[in-house]
């Protein structure tokens, strides 16, 4: 019988094949996957960028701790039970769909913590959620929002880094459920939800800074997809919190009704304007933001209150 | 003969004919619905006094705040009656919580009862402070600073025992 293709009909191609030609069918299916294997690797390999050009920069360790303050390290990365938030042991429990992640030693530790690493290792675990040894971080490191703070911004925080302490615990391996414990195809995840493109168009400017990179809001009042990707379509709409109880609240316009300057008082006593008090995770998130100036509360507050649908960038 | 009665009703549903009858009961049945998915309503008592013990809190802290602010004229047994209220408040929060209940409303976090005595002391936190401005405030500035020392105390416990 002959293999003539008269017409683009796949399947009967392939029936025809497997009939008549049993062996370059197997041939065939072995190279087709031999080269999507390729392309796969290829396409998720974790490679640290070349940020040398942020170390000629001046740094300025004091502009680094607000940025260490408005971008909520100690919020994820302070042991627990402790109060001095230099202090970033790690061992913080966040559960997820995925399985808990903890929070790893970010102290200036050589031994467990980044005591060992250069301005352009920092830069890349930061920016593009790479390790000095080239393995792709988890997501849960907020990274898709970290992207966007500015070489000056990362060049300031490194320097307040070195006088952070350095805390000789160990770090806890987090408990992740298979496959998903395989950190390769991370490198997939990051190509279908990872971009530097802003959400709100540029007459946001600080607002927008301060909400979408460096107070990265949208990581937890975000909804996500199956696959912990971030619905853009749905930002800043909230949904149900990852780690088990309540919901994480839409401060959509369509939803939140506080004033400018409601919001501003939040985010500066964590007092709502009945006077409720903020109560979880977002209790952590107001000892960064009571730290901020008013100006930048307020420019925060005005993103909230004035962005409307995302018009993607 | 029941078991009859009771198909003769499925029936008159069923058979299209919306006699007076089946109105009525699908119009109960559709309250009956709603009252059971309607957010507002906390069905448990305790976590109902609970809460309601909490607005107590809030309303004065909200009475405080208008006389920090200067749109309530500091009046000092005013001011002295607030603090009191939200010390009695603190006072008794413990006990609303001494006994486990909970409700789909309910926004506790049980590391309450597994930490009920940290949960007891910082409740204890808000009534020495309240206690403490009670003896000395003077002046709307120190009404500003009761707010702030108060809303520490009510902070630190939500921050771990509030979802």
């Amino acid at each position: 019988m002959s293999l003539k293709i008269s017409q683009l009909d796949l399947s009967s191609f392939v029936q025809t094949v497997v009939q008549n030609k049993p062996r370059l069918f197997v041939i065939f299916t072995i190279l087709f996957f031999c080269v999507l294997s390729f392309f796969s690797w290829f396409l998720t390999v974790a490679t640290q960028g070349n940020f040398e050009d942020i170390e000629r920069l001046d740094a300025d360790a004091v502009a680094g701790e607000y940025i260490f303050n408005a971008a909520g390290c100690s919020g994820c990365h302070m042991s627990e039970g402790n109060s001095d938030r230099n202090r970033l042991a790690g061992g913080k429990a966040f559960q997820t769909a995925f399985g808990k992640f903890y929070a790893p030693n970010i102290s200036m530790s050589l031994e467990y913590g980044i005591g060992d690493w250069s301005l352009n290792d920092f830069v890349n675990a930061v920016r593009k959620g790479v390790s000095p040894e080239n393995e792709h971080y988890y997501p849960s490191f907020p990274y898709t929002s970290y992207n966007k703070i500015t070489d000056q911004d990362l060049a300031n925080l490194w320097a307040y880094w070195q006088t952070l302490p350095a805390i000789e615990i160990d770090n806890k391996a987090h408990d992740i459920i298979f496959p998903f414990s395989i950190r390769r195809p991370i490198g997939f995840w990051k190509s279908a939800f990872m971009s530097d493109r802003w959400v709100a168009d540029e007459s946001f400017d600080r607002g927008r800074y301060l909400v979408e990179a460096v107070g990265h809001c949208a990581e937890c009042h975000t909804p996500r997809n199956a696959i912990g990707g971030l619905k853009k379509q749905r930002w800043l709409h909230g949904g149900k919190n990852p780690s088990g109880s309540g919901t994480i609240p839409n401060i959509t316009i369509s939803t939140l009704d506080w004033s400018v300057e409601e919001i501003e008082e939040y985010l500066s006593t964590g007092f709502t304007p009945d006077f409720d008090m903020v109560g979880g995770h977002m209790a952590e998130v107001i000892e960064s933001t009571e730290k901020l100036s008013y100006d930048d509360r307020i420019a925060i507050a005005n993103y909230i209150k004035s962005f409307h649908i995302p018009v993607l960038q | 003969m029941r078991r009859r009665i009771y198909l003769g009703m499925l029936v008159t549903y069923m058979d299209g004919k919306f006699s007076l009858y089946s109105a009525l009961s699908l119009l109960l049945i559709s309250i009956m619905c709603l009252k059971a998915f309607a957010h507002s309503d906390t069905a448990d008592p305790l976590v109902k006094a609970r809460m309601a013990n909490m607005k107590v809190i809030a309303a004065s802290m909200k009475s405080l705040a208008k006389v920090s602010r200067g749109r309530v004229p500091f009046e000092a047994n005013e001011v002295k009656e607030i603090l009191s209220r939200i010390e009695k408040s603190a006072a008794m929060t413990p006990g609303t919580f001494e006994v486990y209940a909970t409700d789909p409303t309910s926004e506790a976090a049980s590391e309450i009862w597994d930490n009920f005595e940290d949960f007891t002391s910082k409740a204890s936190n808000m009534e020495v402070t309240a206690n403490k401005f009670f003896m000395m405030v003077e002046s709307k500035e120190q009404v500003g600073d009761a707010l702030k020392a108060l809303g520490a105390t009510c902070k630190s416990c939500h921050s771990k025992y509030r979802n």
